[in-house]
């Protein structure tokens, strides 16, 4: 018997931990429930002598089987003090997600989900993807020998295209919006036998993006930060963090500590910031979003009205930030820590940049923010017409020419 | 007459179509034929005040019942399909 069991998030019906994931009761969706550990010390040493990966969590996901060797999660914890400088933060770092193996923080829902599928014996694993989770879901099902088949909206970005057929994903690219996508593939996932992460097994699915801060805490030294700056698209991996930080604490991994956690979005889709800075309860889904940030372009998010009760429970609020912004916060990101991220990471460092800005965040304040998605899949997005670059035939003099030496350097 | 879908949890509360036939020509009038005929089934679908719980999602010919008023037609050659809460992302 699993000590984890699933509970619909409407009725609070309780059910076993099977691959059912809507209430019949309410249509509600359903969640995983772990009980409280009985010793924290034995846990967090089990916790430390594990894997390098996200499966170093297993006492806290609903695995039943062995546990993968793969190399997915425990990725790095950076120390941002050139970034932080700018910002007039002290203790800022940046959950570097953006080197997981198809270089996107899907990875970690996926490892679960297709772990989940295995052990409920299906043989092919499915989703709705705005790009990001296509390429994690078809990498995931080539490491682990199941058939893939993914559905995209068709203006996606062409690496995002690439990757899962490079994956050996049979790719379905549908005319219309994600949200449009998302709804034809709640109609296959009635009619087709297909471990559908984001659906069928979305359950187990979210618990993936627990790990974020399971891990954030460890390193930190096993306690919470003061605050969390995330993007949020359907708001499963906000809310879902919400669930890791109450969890944590029940386990007796951390001390009790009030965490803001901060969500960020799109200016051009932005349903959950509108409706916080609206005061409303639940949002307006947005029928047509326009923005560079495609994977955060979900006009009616699933976790949508849970995301805006989290932000407002912790004292924290859901920012907006345009195009021109996002690609700002790319290019600081890059220049000043490295870091390569694709719009929804320069979503997430903009909605940053606005909340220490205003003062929301304190100086002191020990501050992380999530670099979910990689750069390199979405180079378009990046404005470098400001970078210093030149073309020159293959001479000295021509280099000269084109970048003199401004002083003459004495040699001693 | 009018095609309603429904999804595998709801289908034991209709006999266990997948699909019924409905005469309604809009929202509310889908409403009274889904409670006059299948009491249980409007039981899960509808609130006291007869707006949708929150956890049912509704498709009319493609568009979100999110954006449409109670007297929004239904045709004898429109689809109703109705969800659990849509997940994704």
């Amino acid at each position: 018997m699993p000590r984890y069991h699933l509970r619909c998030r409407g009725c609070q019906a309780t059910y076993p931990a099977d691959d059912k994931h809507t209430c019949p009761e309410c249509l509600g969706p359903l969640e995983v429930i772990h009980p409280p550990f009985p010793s924290s010390a034995d846990l967090r040493a089990t916790i430390e002598r594990g894997p390098r990966s996200l499966w170093r969590y297993a006492p806290l996901l609903p695995i039943d089987g062995d546990i993968p060797d793969e190399a997915v999660g425990f990725t790095p914890l950076i120390r941002a003090e050139r970034l932080g400088r700018e910002l007039g933060l002290d203790a800022l770092y940046l959950k570097n997600d953006t080197v997981n193996p198809s270089f996107s923080f899907k990875d970690r829902v996926v490892a679960l989900a297709a772990q989940k599928a295995k052990e409920f014996g299906y043989d092919t694993i499915a989703c709705a993807s705005t790009g990001n989770l296509a390429g994690a879901v078809a990498a995931a099902a080539a490491r682990h020998g199941l058939r893939a088949v993914v559905f995209v909206p068709s203006s996606i970005e062409p690496a995002k295209i690439v990757a899962p057929l490079a994956y050996g994903a049979t790719l379905v690219e549908v005319d219309g919006t994600y949200d449009q996508v998302n709804r034809l593939v709640a109609q296959v996932a009635e009619e087709r036998h297909w471990a559908f992460v984001n659906f069928t097994l979305r359950p187990y699915y979210v618990e993936g993006s627990k790990t974020l801060l399971f891990e954030v805490a460890e390193q930190l030294g096993w306690r919470l930060p003061d605050a969390l700056v995330i993007p949020i698209a359907s708001g499963a991996m906000y809310v879902n963090t919400g669930k890791a930080a109450r969890e944590l604490v029940e386990h007796g991994l951390v001390e009790p500590h009030r965490l803001r956690i901060y969500g960020a979005q799109p200016a051009g889709c932005a349903p959950v910031a509108d409706a916080f800075a609206s005061g409303a309860d639940r949002y307006t889904p947005v029928r047509k979003p326009t923005t560079i940030a495609h994977s955060l372009a979900i006009g009616a998010p699933a976790d949508g009205n849970a995301a805006l009760a989290l932000a407002r429970a912790t004292d924290a609020s859901i920012v907006s930030a345009d195009d021109d912004a996002i690609r700002d916060a790319i290019g600081l990101v890059a220049r000043t820590e490295g870091v390569f991220v694709e719009p929804a990471g320069g979503t997430t460092v903009a909605g940053l940049v606005q909340l220490a800005r205003s003062g929301a965040l304190a100086r002191d304040a020990v501050v992380v923010a999530y670099l979910t998605g990689n750069g390199f899949k979405t180079p378009d997005a990046v404005d470098v017409s400001g970078a210093t670059r030149v073309r020159i035939p293959a001479r000295l003099d021509a280099f000269e020419q084109a970048l003199p030496q401004r002083e003459l350097v004495e040699v001693a | 007459m009018a095609k309603l879908r429904l999804p595998t949890v709801l289908r034991p509360l209709a006999d266990g179509a997948p699909i019924v036939e409905v005469e309604a020509s809009d929202l509310a009038a889908l409403a009274a034929e889904i409670r006059d005929r299948y009491p249980a089934l409007a039981e899960r679908l509808y609130d006291a005040d007869g707006a949708w719980r929150d956890f049912v999602t509704v498709f009319v010919d493609g568009e979100d019942a999110r954006y449409l008023d109670r007297a929004a037609p239904i045709t004898p050659a429109s689809e109703v399909q109705l969800l659990p809460a849509i997940s994704g992302g």
